[in-house]
């Protein structure tokens, strides 16, 4: 399971990566592995799984409200700036 | 090697040993906050400089970061085994693999110091002695700037669990180690583990060619 981890990381670095979503998603697949696998939170049922996914959407929050504003800056003109 | 003994506000051990691991989730959830706004600031910037921060990854070293993904995922088996090992109340191979995995944390922590010796080597330290000109300067010194930060803490991260792991050698020694005590440092390594698998592709693989 980690040599697959790892020969998925070295394979992709051979291929010449052009997109950053490739890369991240296989990282994100990684992680996946390990939290899934490792920490177990794959054999737990209730209440782990429930902070798990509460830590994930926290995240998500923070990076879709911070976006929100980064993406549409300069849409509506404003007085003065 | 025995299990813990029942604490008052438990009726049963499943149900304490519940407790022990949702707790230390809780911390986690924290820990991926904390390393979740750096990750968003390099998101940020990132937006906002894309140039730069193509630039700034192709200046990073592959192999070195590659050969820490690797030393990372393998103490990270070898803390799986040491939790296996020791729910089976096998005191000297926990012992063994926790020694091993401390090893490899070391290790890591070394060959990060060795990048971060070679960056200011070469002058992309941001500070005095920057040595990078163009337009891009500023933009590369906050790149500089947020590796060293995530890096760092990372790093720090990875000092503390070796230093859980040998603690955890210190209590087998004196044979007060629990099982539950090695599986949650296990989950705290893991984690740790996990920040440097999302670390690996934002600063070394993103913006290649």
């Amino acid at each position: 399971m980690v040599l697959l981890a790892l020969t998925t990381g070295a394979s992709f670095l051979s291929l010449g990566p052009w997109n950053a979503v490739i890369a991240l998603a296989i990282g994100a697949a990684k992680a996946t592995l390990i939290v899934a696998v490792f920490m177990e939170v794959a054999y737990r049922r209730g209440m782990t799984r429930v902070l798990v996914g509460t830590g994930l959407f926290w995240l998500g929050v923070m990076v879709v409200l911070t976006f929100s504003d980064y993406l549409t800056r300069g849409w509506i003109p404003s007085v003065g700036k | 090697m025995t299990d813990l003994d029942l604490q008052p506000p438990f009726d049963d051990h499943e149900q304490q040993r519940q407790a022990d691991w949702q707790g230390l989730w809780v911390f986690l959830v924290t820990e991926v906050l904390l390393f979740g706004a750096l990750f968003l600031s390099w998101m940020v910037c990132r937006f906002r400089n894309p140039v730069a921060f193509t630039l700034g990854a192709h200046q990073q070293d592959l192999w070195t970061g590659t050969l820490c993904t690797a030393v990372l995922l393998t103490s990270s088996l070898v803390v799986a085994f040491a939790v296996h090992f020791a729910e089976a109340h096998r005191s000297a191979a926990t012992v063994a693999c926790l020694l091993a995995a401390a090893g490899l944390g070391w290790l890591f922590v070394g060959l990060e110091g060795s990048e971060w010796w070679h960056r200011h080597l070469v002058g992309l330290i941001p500070g005095p002695g920057f040595a990078v000109t163009g337009p891009h300067r500023s933009a590369l010194a906050l790149y500089g700037m947020l590796y060293l930060t995530m890096t760092g803490l990372h790093g720090l991260h990875v000092l503390i669990g070796t230093g859980l792991l040998l603690g955890c050698v210190g209590l087998a020694r004196r044979r007060r180690l629990h099982p539950i005590t090695v599986t949650l440092v296990g989950l705290y390594w893991h984690f740790v583990d996990v920040v440097w698998v999302f670390l690996f592709p934002v600063f070394y693989l993103v913006g290649r060619p």
